[in-house]
């Protein structure tokens, strides 16, 4: 790490980011103030629309046209924002290397790894072809990728996920840049490569000397790289530090409330504090500060007064007009875990199930399928449920979590196997008998949006499953509505809007609403709070719990972060290459875990509080020795 | 590879034993031939001659039976109109069609495809516009109509190129324009929306990331994955045109075998038209089978999906 009087590789001062849109310009990044010095890690932290992401392209000239920019940005001293044309793209090429979420469509499909490594070398070094295919080599055995020479004649698509981002650091580092930005760069691996990933990222930025700032919304990816770390909302930075200050002690509401809605395995049983609310849109913010209408702490002067970053401890800066008397009062450690991490974890192993699920099998055909040869997504899966509780099943990529949802629900009929639901096996019903079934059975889906049709509003949506099952009046079906909003948390008036008027989370509780309008007694939750942000992701959760103590449902729920699934289930089945290796009580399998994949999930999940520095503070021992060529890389 | 081969063999006796049969009954319930060839005033014992001579008189069925035993053994018999063997009327005429659309195809792809390009990139400025007015305008005006414009404007005119006939490569200008102009409308226009499309890629983003050119971006990376949708257009319209633009050909009586067909058609010449429709059903299927393994060299993706089968 950099002494601290080092000077600033990037410096970016009072930026300011607006696009010009129909509607007129929407203001995305507002007096952003961040810096990153040689060697060190930033980490801008913050939910969607933040203006984290624009800030990070507005630095690397890859803003598209109608983005404009105020405000300073220096590059050891230089000035960047006033670059232009094939000046830009130099200067960014040569001293930024860049990283995106998605290493599949960030990659060209058409070209082999080592022609897209290649190319860069070609063209910007000038270098023959066959010393930038050795160099792409070298490149690609640096970021850990093993057997280049058979790798780089590969096409993205034969690659794995991590190997395609590993793919993406080798393209970033091919021309030693001094500063390496990666927007997301784990978000879309999954848990168990994304630790190697980062892993690798900070031994690069430890051998070229480089300085990184990386992009994120995961709290827990935050504190195991960073060593500062800046939050923002709303398109402002709302609090600054060292991650240890940040993450552990931290000065402003929003910090803190995100914090507490983060599931985390060592208080299961503490309900998520969610932040209420969603984060505003660019185009609408609130007036004073902007965080105000969903903090906790806010009074009248939060909503007149804009709050300026002000110091809060040694190098802490805060955004908050009450961080000195918040902090002395203790009011921000509410997140915290505190005692014993599971408590009341409910029984239920000895009632009668409600579903039981045996040797499920659901095989593919490989290829022409001529030759016998098939996939077995599902292999000889069986669980059951009890009424009234959640079994969780959590798995990777690819683990057939999806594929066994898909038959619960009653969409996808098994090879074998049977699925018995109150006494019925489903996977042998058809037509009026399988509609019955389907009256006690619903599902959420991940992406609420695309489960919804555009046109209708949110009141024909509920209304829906009420009309098609004639269940009542109009007038009897619109106070239904009314009531199924209500239950979720929806105000009536959102019965006349439409499903894009809604954010994530309110989308999602009109997706649940529906799935409630029949009263069924199974739900399955196909990664239902996946695809939202944090601070909404709590709201769901809680709802969920919620309305499982209120209607005694059973539930389903399907998830990749182990954490969340663990949080609302009662027992958990870990599911890998189409089996379930493990399947038990949260407890048993938080404090005992049996099965060797089950041990490395929870390794895998990072935790702000206990993982502060994981990658980040490498221990020097397991040094790059072994898998390192001579001298890849000229430092 | 040989499972490919396979597919397309068995789906090429599909189309030719499906066109022929279809060809067979529809030009049968469509009018007499016998008059056609002997007039209209023809006495009643002539025309009994010509159909027994024709074998026009036996019972359909038999008729088609004996038509697909010739068919297996690739006889289409004489022309009524010429007295001379069907097929090689139509083989004779082909390679006027085949020249004429492959001209007019090389002018489309040349102009279309960046032009296209181009309008994508440039897609809410002078250029965007300009490229969605003239696709448009290619696609509404009939290619009749502007086949009639261009010979009056520079047949009739100015006199600088002939308006009709199949002699020499000025005569080609005109007809192959024309075509030209009716393909690379369409061509303009999907591809300005598959590049519309790629350019919000990731992978364009990375490009402009590491610095790469404008120019290398739009006709290196960009243009390469949009190869792919755009081949199987171009193949489709190969397939539709090689074997004669039927209207074109007409007005610039360009002797092709679109005009050959239209005009035995008049005739109720059936061996001709049978024989051409085999022709056209071939090329169909080759051109597309060409597509499919072109499709393998461009898309890596689908390059890996033929070796595992």
């Amino acid at each position: 790490m950099a002494g601290a009087d080092a000077v600033p590789l990037l410096e970016v001062e009072g930026l300011d980011v607006t696009f010009d849109t129909l509607g007129g310009p929407v203001h995305a990044v507002r007096g952003a103030d961040w810096s990153v010095r040689q060697g060190e890690t930033l980490v801008v932290l913050g939910e969607s629309g933040s203006g984290k992401s624009v800030s990070l392209h507005a630095v690397a000239g890859l803003l598209p046209a109608n983005g404009h920019t105020a405000g300073r940005v220096r590059f050891q001293g230089r000035d960047v924002l006033g670059l232009r044309g094939a000046q830009l793209r130099r200067f960014c090429a040569e001293n930024y290397g860049m990283v995106f979420q998605d290493p599949m469509s960030s990659l060209d499909p058409s070209f082999t790894v080592g022609d897209q490594i290649a190319e860069i070398l070609r063209v910007h070094r000038g270098a023959s072809a066959k010393d930038a295919w050795q160099r792409a080599m070298d490149l690609l055995s640096v970021v850990r990728i093993d057997d280049p020479a058979r790798r780089a004649k590969q096409y993205p698509h034969e690659l794995s996920g991590g190997m395609r981002q590993r793919v993406m650091i080798a393209m970033a580092i091919a021309l030693d840049p001094p500063l390496f930005l990666a927007d997301e760069p784990t978000t879309a691996l999954d848990t168990s490569v994304r630790g190697a990933v980062l892993e690798t990222m900070i031994e690069l930025r430890d051998r070229l000397s480089m300085g990184v700032v990386l992009i994120t919304h995961d709290i827990g990816v935050a504190a195991a790289v960073a060593d500062r770390v800046a939050v923002m909302y709303a398109g402002r930075v709302v609090e600054y530090g060292t991650a240890e200050q940040v993450l552990h002690q931290p000065g402003h509401p929003y910090t803190a409330a995100l914090l507490g809605s983060l599931p985390r395995l060592r208080r299961l049983r503490s309900t998520l504090t969610a932040i209420p609310g969603a984060p505003p849109n660019a185009a609408r913010l609130p007036a004073g500060c902007s965080f105000h209408p969903r903090c906790r702490f806010a009074t009248d002067r939060c909503a007149e007064e804009l709050p300026v970053l002000q110091l809060s401890g040694a190098g802490q800066v805060a955004a908050c007009h009450w961080t000195e008397r918040l902090s002395a009062d203790g009011d921000l450690g509410y997140w915290r875990a505190g005692g014993d991490p599971l408590v009341d974890a409910r029984p239920g192993d000895a009632e009668q199930p409600f579903v039981a699920v045996e040797n499920l099998v659901k095989e593919y055909p490989l290829g022409s399928g001529r030759k016998g040869r098939v996939l077995r997504a599902v292999d000889d899966v069986s669980f059951t449920i009890p009424k009234g509780t959640t079994l969780g099943l959590v798995g990777e990529s690819g683990s057939g979590k999806s594929t066994t949802a898909m038959i619960m629900s009653g969409l996808l009929a098994p090879t074998s196997g049977r699925v018995v639901i109150g006494g019925v096996d489903i996977a042998r019903l058809s037509g009026k008998a399988m509609r019955d079934v389907r009256r006690d059975l619903q599902v959420v889906f991940q992406d609420p949006y695309s489960s919804m049709d555009p046109r209708m509003t949110i009141g024909q949506i509920v209304d829906e499953p009420l009309l098609v099952h004639k269940r009542g009046s109009k007038a009897q079906r619109r106070g239904r509505v009314t009531e199924l909003l209500d239950l979720v948390g929806l105000d009536g008036d959102y019965a006349g809007r439409f499903p894009h008027q809604l954010s994530g989370g309110q989308a999602q509780r009109v997706a649940i609403a529906r799935a409630l309008a029949l009263e069924p007694a199974l739900m399955v939750l196909d990664e239902p709070v996946a695809a939202l942000d944090l601070s909404i992701q709590a709201q769901i959760l809680n709802l969920l719990r919620d309305l499982q103590a209120r209607l005694g449902l059973t539930y389903l729920f399907i998830g990749h972060d182990l954490a969340a699934v663990a949080y609302i289930s009662d027992r958990v089945a870990v599911m890998s290459s189409g089996k379930i290796v493990e399947l038990d009580r949260v407890d048993a399998i938080y404090q005992r875990p049996a099965a060797a994949y089950t041990r490395q999930l929870l390794d895998a999940v990072l935790d702000p509080e206990t993982d502060l520095g994981r990658y980040r503070d490498r221990p020097t021992t397991r040094k790059e020795a072994s898998c390192v060529p001579s001298a890849p890389v000229t430092p | 590879m040989a499972k490919l081969l396979r597919q397309r063999l068995l789906q090429l006796v599909l189309v030719i034993l499906g066109l022929s049969s279809l060809v067979f009954f529809l030009v049968r319930i469509s009018g007499d031939p016998a008059s056609a060839i002997a007039g209209a005033d023809a006495d009643p014992e002539t025309l009994a001659a010509i159909r027994s001579n024709l074998g026009l008189n036996e019972p359909v069925l038999v008729q088609y039976v004996r038509f697909l035993g010739d068919l297996l053994v690739l006889d289409f018999g004489d022309s009524y109109q010429y007295r001379s063997d069907a097929m090689a009327l139509v083989l004779d005429r082909f390679p006027a069609s085949a020249l004429l659309t492959i001209i007019a195809m090389l002018i489309a792809v040349g102009l279309g495809v960046p032009a296209g390009v181009l309008g994508a990139v440039h897609r809410d400025g002078l250029l965007g516009r300009a490229v969605n007015g003239l696709a448009i305008l290619g696609q509404s005006v009939p290619n009749f109509v502007l086949g009639l414009v261009l010979i009056m404007i520079f047949a009739v005119s100015l006199g600088w190129l002939p308006s009709f006939g199949g002699d020499g490569a000025m005569s080609l200008i005109l007809p192959a324009v024309t075509l030209a102009a009716f393909i690379c409308a369409r061509q303009m226009r999907l591809v300005q929306a598959y590049t519309l499309e790629e350019l919000s890629k990731g992978y364009v983003r990375t490009a402009n990331s590491l610095g790469y050119s404008t120019r290398r971006i739009r006709y290196r990376h960009i243009l390469r994955n949009v190869t792919v949708p755009m081949l199987s257009l171009v193949g489709l319209e190969l397939g539709q045109f090689i074997a004669g633009s039927v209207v074109i050909e007409s007005v610039f009586s360009w002797p092709g075998l679109g005009r050959l067909m239209v005009e035995s058609v008049t005739a109720r010449d059936y061996p001709v038209l049978q024989a051409g429709v085999f022709v056209i059903g071939v090329l169909v299927v080759l051109i597309n089978f060409i597509v499919d393994l072109l499709y393998q060299v461009v898309d890596p993706r689908l390059k890996a999906q033929l070796v595992t089968r």
